[in-house]
């Protein structure tokens, strides 16, 4: 292995143009689309339904009963729905042509230990559930667990080639400013926490990983998803990166780590893509292996009793159009009912609006975090103009701990 | 024949009533996408031949198209219509069956195509 060798997949010019076209249009559907569809709504569909029933639409699938017929809406959803297909269209073909070099690669980046001490440890036994299996996630061809060839590190090199152009670099320069942002939230909220054991669960390519340890370089972390090519591909890029990371095939609705092992269990865009029995697992999990005193951070969608019925209309979209068959039922859920059921004190709910730490200085975010929990257009919704990720979560308070 | 599928197997959404109108906006974005390619390619060889000296506006205008260039040229027409048109025969989903059940979760196998 040689330092020129890479997990970079060489894209033709064309290859290269086409993302970038791409990723444009992703940008324009979600602003300059999408302010056409709003502007239908508070100028034509709103007054209307107003007029008619003599209130305001009450919720999100009001709304969207009320903007289906509207061209406005059927053009944002059409543009929207091609250009997810574009987007794994602009990566794929580049991707498939370096499959067996990417795997090469990947094992080399893995055994070289003179990189970092991170590992990877798969489980064959292990059974893809059904919520990856079943369900072409995201639209995601082949879904997140598909392997093609041996080592296979395919489905993780689509998804990181994919959410560059999805993301219209609003995920920042190295996509992981969720993790940038939600770790540096603990670091700044939370300075006693000084966690020294970190868990990541349904990490996928590790990108919102990585930065955990960046953020707390003494702790040691490790980081959970159910598919093998989405971790080998995670473990060669954390190794690229330079940071250690223990990455491993398990289920997190029945992790094999011990009692109170972890100060921090963390995830990020990964409850909505779980069904109801699993998101309860999980948080059970998670509430297990933390110790007294530990956090629980999930970073995601904001739940639609804190918004507006437009604003739940918008995030919702995904659920009807985009193969996401869980992810209104998730947004529709009490969040915090959710963290009582696993264990944790009704007192020991947290959430939090953060806006993206790769974005500001430094004062800024520390700044932003003292600030209040804010929810509107910008909350959970990719803007160029300002974004803020939202978590939600408890701490595990010690006297609680005695008291089960 | 490729190994990772381009697209989803699943249905594809379907938003407007009158047939065929989500085909044409695939095409037209697609459509769209080749050109935004080429003009960057066009834009870049520019630059590149700028670079060396060359300024190519009438030489461009000027060129006489060789046998092996008009071989080469109708393969490229060819992956370009296949790219344009690649919704022509895939059964759409109607706009009401988008919809989703009420409640937490939905039925993982819902999005499957029959």
């Amino acid at each position: 292995m040689t330092d020129t060798a890479t997990l970079e997949t060489r894209a033709t010019r064309d290859e290269k143009a086409r993302k970038a076209f791409v990723s444009t249009l992703r940008r324009h559907v979600l602003t300059a689309t999408a302010e056409r569809m709003r502007s239908h709504y508070d100028e034509v569909a709103k007054p209307a339904f107003e007029r008619a029933n003599g209130r305001s639409p009450k919720d999100g699938p009001e709304v969207h009963k009320l903007m289906k017929p509207a061209r406005d809406f059927r053009f944002y959803s059409a543009v929207r729905s091609n250009a997810q297909e574009m987007v794994f269209g602009s990566v794929i073909p580049t991707v498939e042509r370096s499959l067996e070099a990417l795997a090469q690669d990947g094992r080399a980046l893995r055994a070289d230990s003179s990189k970092t001490a991170g590992s990877l440890t798969l489980n064959p036994e292990l059974s893809v559930p059904r919520n990856v299996t079943d369900i072409e996630v995201h639209r995601a061809p082949g879904s997140y667990h598909t392997e093609y060839t041996d080592d296979d590190v395919a489905a993780g090199a689509v998804y990181d080639a994919a959410i560059e152009v999805f993301a219209f670099r609003q995920f920042g320069d190295n996509l992981d400013d969720i993790g940038q942002t939600m770790s540096n939230y603990v670091r700044c909220k939370y300075p006693q926490l000084d966690p020294k054991r970190i868990l990541d669960c349904g990490c996928t390519i590790g990108h919102n990983t990585l930065p955990w340890k960046q953020t707390f370089p003494d702790a040691e972390v490790h980081a959970i998803d159910v598919a093998p090519g989405v971790l080998r591909y995670a473990s060669a890029r954390a190794q690229k990166q330079g940071e250690a990371v223990h990455f491993k095939q398990m289920n997190a609705t029945a992790l094999d780590y011990e009692d109170e092992s972890f100060d921090v269990v963390f995830s990020s865009m990964f409850l909505h893509e779980l069904s109801n029995k699993d998101i309860r697992g999980y948080l059970a999990e998670a509430f297990r292996v933390l110790k007294p005193g530990g956090l629980l951070w999930n970073m995601e969608l904001p739940p639609n009793s804190a918004m507006q019925p437009y604003e739940s209309f918008y995030l919702d979209w995904d659920s009807y159009y985009n193969s996401e068959p869980f992810y209104k039922g998730f947004r529709d859920q009490d969040y915090r009912e959710l963290i009582r059921t696993a264990g944790f004190a009704d007192a020991d709910y947290i959430e939090a609006t953060v806006p993206r730490y790769t974005f500001m200085t430094e004062e800024q975010f520390r700044a932003a975090v003292d600030g209040p929990t804010q929810f509107d257009g910008q909350t959970g919704r990719m803007d160029p103009k300002g974004t803020r990720w939202y978590g939600f979560g408890a701490c595990k308070r010690k006297a609680i701990e005695e008291a089960s | 024949m490729s190994r990772i599928p381009r697209m989803a197997e699943s249905r594809r959404n379907r938003f407007f009533e009158a047939d065929g109108v989500d085909e044409l906006l695939s095409m037209v974005l697609e459509l769209t996408t080749e050109i935004a390619t080429l003009r960057e390619r066009q834009y870049v060889t520019e630059r590149v031949l700028e670079r060396h000296g060359i300024a190519v506006g009438d030489e461009v205008e000027a060129y006489a198209m060789t046998d092996a260039d008009d071989t080469r040229l109708e393969a490229e027409r060819e992956r370009m219509l296949s790219t344009v048109l690649r919704t022509l025969g895939v059964t759409p989903k109607s706009i009401d069956e988008n919809d989703l059940e009420e409640g937490a979760g939905g039925s993982p196998s819902r999005d499957r195509a029959a």
